[in-house]
């Protein structure tokens, strides 16, 4: 099935790098995988880079200046699979939270010199400038999907990744419902599976970084944690994290905060 | 089924039963307190058996207390240990040759879980057992189970409707059931058991300990009922099939499958076939649940795309195909679905909503 | 023993067909000690470390091969086009209950298909053709979605020859030269010689197009018990253990997937069930 090795690039736009980093992580698999697989664009690895084309070009963080959609572009064409990978290239990240404010009031707030900075009015998703084939979701992605896609890929399959809500995976792995036992606020029931439930695992709730699941229903969590008592004000924090910006979140916290956008 | 007399002992009685079981070689699995929530895991004590605390569960809320009287259950039934969450089936070889995994299966005891499991055990032998899952009727067959009776069901409890509990009828090795701190009431249903309970220090119950044992059953059972007869249930509910009440329930549903999740006798699965760089590829079994998006979805299409779909799948399937399918209901009245929903929907009002909406139409 | 029946066989693929626009039939020559499909039975495929699809079996050769006619519509079938002759993939099967040729016997033969939905239909036709005088009558009614979009092309005019059948064919849209119906297949209903006394009609094709047809043929005069189709459903397993498949409380990977309409009723007309 392995034919030639798989040209794989990674490019970083606005974001942490700890995407890129859980793929140097994957330390023992990175070993098995270097018959079949080349990294021949990779910074954060090696300075030796190769032009395109890729077969695959994981994108990590949000497209936040008009260079970013620029590159971003030149990429897509680039490369036979796009893969948009961690929370920021799928939902626009933990920055996407100035999408709510004006711009010019948040420049102002950070830098002595806000008129050096050009940027775009929103922190977007890759899939808002360009097609994705793919998302892996997570702030940062998982290791254990990262391998999954890739092994997928080299069998020549179009990758599958479950996207239920994180609950079914949670309660698979038995840990305990945070929001029975303890009162606390979960996203789990409309958040993507794939981290292994982490934050519950640890006792506390789930804030989100895998976004929204197939088919979530934001609105009907929302309505329960009003229910139990939380504020309006309190819900749509929960939500606005490092995923709010992905359109489902984005309404239903339009909808806690009075419209606004 | 064997059943002998009715003994009675004091609760030091049930410490040595405990370690009898171990000494006989048994890994006992029973309930545990962890963090806040009573678990069923291996213990080695008999101190960690929860006596002398109580959980407290509500739509949506589970707590414990030290102090009370009786524990239930928290979120782990029987199925986690007979069904694992997640099996590994085989490996193919490139060469499409089978490898299978290793599994070991010790002696194992169940101790002190509730009428309500035992029931599902029984509701999972008909299903798994009479499917012919190697992995649970191997572990089954070396299961022995001491059920502790209820005396006090929770309030998500409705084992009386559903006719599981709250005294365990057969399918036990030994069944017990505490008066009060000092009192235990001990009944054998296997040869097994017969002779672990000749060995402990128990007397035949005397008519005053039967009356107090009958009466303390019989006060439970008027508790652990919902607001619905089991009679004519699958047929009223088929005839409320379009009912309105699934579409208003679901508004509320997360659609998590967390009660899939934690339901006792949910027995869908799903095949997950992971590739192997060196050609070859591993099978897995993992717990699926009707209420996720892509259950009933296939390359075309999607046969329950709409959440109040599935969640009307899942209950028709509890108390009405089930009985079709296996001659008994997919329910034993635990109520972990309620406890564990973190919507706080309650299973027993929708059941009833729905026979109601049926019979204002005429129908059942 | 549920691990045994979940286990793939080796098959090896002797002949690949294009049939239509992303469509194609693998021969394959199956693994030893597996038995002969029936009309209408389907087998699990398997692609090493990809996954399983439920596929009908839509012909079996005088050498014994066994055919399956593949659309390409998701992750397993897309790897599955991509497989050549020589290939290795994997089955398991035959599962479920197939078309009810036996109780066909002396009565007239009505074929409704839609798309892909002969393929299941397409060994019924190669049954009654070996076995023509048990049988009387039979009506092949077709559609698709253009001339190019049907299968089997290379014989489909041959179905015409056996004695004693009719055979009309329809396409949503005519693309070209096209003598045939323009519509509906089921507006071939009407048009066809069909005697409602003495006829058992099988139907498969999509859901919508099946209900269609069941309304049409009341109105010449079937009854229930005449009517059979085979349906579609998430048959992940394939032996009624994983609980995809179920429609109401039957198992369509076991129950069914051809079940007599009157059997089925019940459950197939209500929404999402």
């Amino acid at each position: 099935m392995m034919r030639r090795k798989l040209k794989v690039a990674v490019f970083k736009f606005a974001s942490c790098s700890g995407c890129q980093l859980q793929i140097l992580n994957m330390e023992d698999e990175l070993l098995t995988l270097t018959d079949a697989v080349e990294f021949t664009y990779f910074l954060e690895a090696s300075r030796a880079t190769a032009p395109g084309p890729y077969d695959v070009a994981f994108i990590e963080g949000s497209i936040s200046t008009p260079e970013q959609e620029e590159l971003v572009r030149r990429v897509r064409e680039e490369s036979r699979i796009l893969v948009a990978m961690g929370a920021c290239a799928t939902a626009g990240g933990i920055q996407a939270l100035r999408n709510w404010l004006r711009l010019d009031d948040v420049k102002r707030a950070v830098y002595p010199n806000p008129e050096w900075v050009k940027a775009l009015e929103h922190s977007k998703p890759v899939a808002e400038v360009v097609k994705v084939d793919y998302e892996l979701r997570g702030c940062p992605v998982s290791k254990e999907r990262l391998l999954s896609f890739i092994k997928q890929v080299l069998v020549g399959r179009k990758p599958y990744l479950r996207r239920e809500a994180l609950c079914m995976d949670c309660r698979r792995k038995g840990n305990v419902c945070v929001m029975v036992a303890k009162g606390i606020p979960c996203l789990g029931p409309v958040v993507q599976e794939g981290c292994g439930a982490i934050c519950p695992t640890f006792g506390r709730g789930c804030y989100g970084c895998f976004g929204p699941s197939i088919d979530a229903r934001p609105e009907a969590l929302a309505s329960r944690l009003r229910e139990v008592g939380m504020k309006d004000r309190d819900v749509a924090r929960l939500f606005k994290g490092f995923t709010g910006w992905s359109e489902k979140f984005r309404k239903v916290i339009n909808e806690l905060e009075g419209g606004a956008r | 089924m064997v059943s002998g007399g009715i003994y009675s002992g004091k609760f030091g009685e049930l410490r040595k039963l405990f370690n009898a079981l171990r000494l006989r070689g048994y890994r006992v699995i029973a309930p545990k307190l962890e963090d806040g929530v009573i678990r069923l895991k291996e213990v080695t004590s008999f101190d960690e058996v929860p006596y002398g605390w109580e959980d407290i569960q509500a739509p949506g809320k589970y707590s414990v207390r030290e102090g009370g009287k009786h524990f239930r259950h928290g979120p782990d039934a029987p199925k986690r240990i007979l069904y694992p969450p997640r099996l590994e089936l085989f490996r193919l070889r490139p060469d499409w040759s089978v490898e299978y995994p290793k599994e070991r299966f010790p002696p194992t005891a169940l101790f002190a879980i509730k009428p309500c499991d035992l029931a599902s055990i029984s509701v999972m032998d008909r299903v798994q057992g009479g499917i012919g899952d190697p992995y649970y009727l191997a572990l089954r067959k070396k299961l022995i189970i001491i059920v502790e009776n209820c005396v006090e069901p929770g309030a998500t409890c409705f084992c009386s409707t559903m006719g599981t509990g709250p005294e365990a009828r057969d399918g036990f090795d030994i069944a017990y059931t505490r008066l009060d701190d000092n009192l235990v009431v001990f009944r054998p249903g296997s040869d097994l058991g017969v002779e672990l309970l000749s060995e402990l220090n128990i007397e035949p119950a005397t008519d005053e300990v039967l009356r107090k044992y009958y009466d303390a059953l019989k006060n439970a059972s008027l508790k652990a009922k919902a607001p619905f007869e089991l009679e004519r249930l699958p047929d009223e509910l088929e005839l409320g099939l379009n009912s309105p009440v699934f579409k208003e329930v679901a508004e509320r549903c997360f659609g998590c499958a967390g009660c899939n999740m934690v339901c006792p006798t949910c027995f869908c699965f799903d095949v997950i076939d992971e590739p192997e760089l060196d050609g070859g590829a591993v099978r897995v079994r993992v717990w699926d649940g009707c209420f996720s998006y892509t259950y009933a979805e296939v390359a075309g299409g999607n046969f329950r795309k709409d959440l109040w779909a599935r969640y009307r799948h899942w209950v028709l399937h509890k108390f009405a195909y089930w009985v079709r399918q296996f001659g008994v209901f997919g329910c034993v009245g635990c109520g972990r679905c309620i406890t564990w929903c973190p919507a706080g929907i309650d299973l027993r009002e929708t059941i009833k909503s729905v026979v109601e909406w049926v019979r204002s139409r005429g129908g059942g | 023993m549920v691990e045994g029946r979940l286990i793939p066989k080796p098959a090896v693929i002797e002949d690949v067909v294009d049939e239509a626009p992303n469509v194609r039939t693998f021969y394959l020559r199956m693994p030893e000690g597996y038995p002969e499909p029936k009309p209408g039975q389907f087998n699990e495929l398997y692609v090493m470390g990809v996954g399983e699809v439920p596929i009908s079996v839509s012909d079996v050769t005088q050498e014994g091969l066994v055919a399956h006619t593949v659309r390409v519509a998701g992750r397993v079938t897309e790897v599955l086009a991509e497989a050549s002759v020589g290939d290795v993939i994997g089955v398991r099967g035959p599962y479920g209950k197939g078309w009810p040729v036996e109780q066909a016997v002396g009565k007239d033969v009505l074929i409704v298909a839609g798309g892909i939905g002969l393929a299941p239909l397409r060994p019924v036709i190669r049954h009654i053709e070996r076995n023509r005088a048990k049988y009387g009558k039979l009506t092949i009614l077709y559609g698709a979605r253009a001339p190019r979009h049907l299968l089997y092309k290379y014989e489909l005019e041959k179905y015409a020859s056996i004695p004693n059948t009719e055979l009309l064919l329809s396409v949503d849209k005519a693309e070209g030269p096209w003598e045939g119906h323009v519509g509906f297949v089921t507006d071939l209903i009407p048009k066809a010689d069909i005697d409602p006394e003495r006829t058992i009609a099988m139907i498969c094709g999509p859901e919508i197009m099946m209900k269609f047809t069941i309304k049409r043929l009341y109105e010449i005069g079937l009854k229930d018990n005449q009517i059979y189709l085979s349906l579609e459903r998430r048959m992940r397993c394939g032996v009624g253990l994983c609980g995809h498949c179920q429609m109401g409380p039957y198992f369509v990977c076991k129950h069914g997937p051809v079940f007599p309409h009157w059997f089925i009723k019940k459950y197939f007309w209500v929404e999402q069930i």
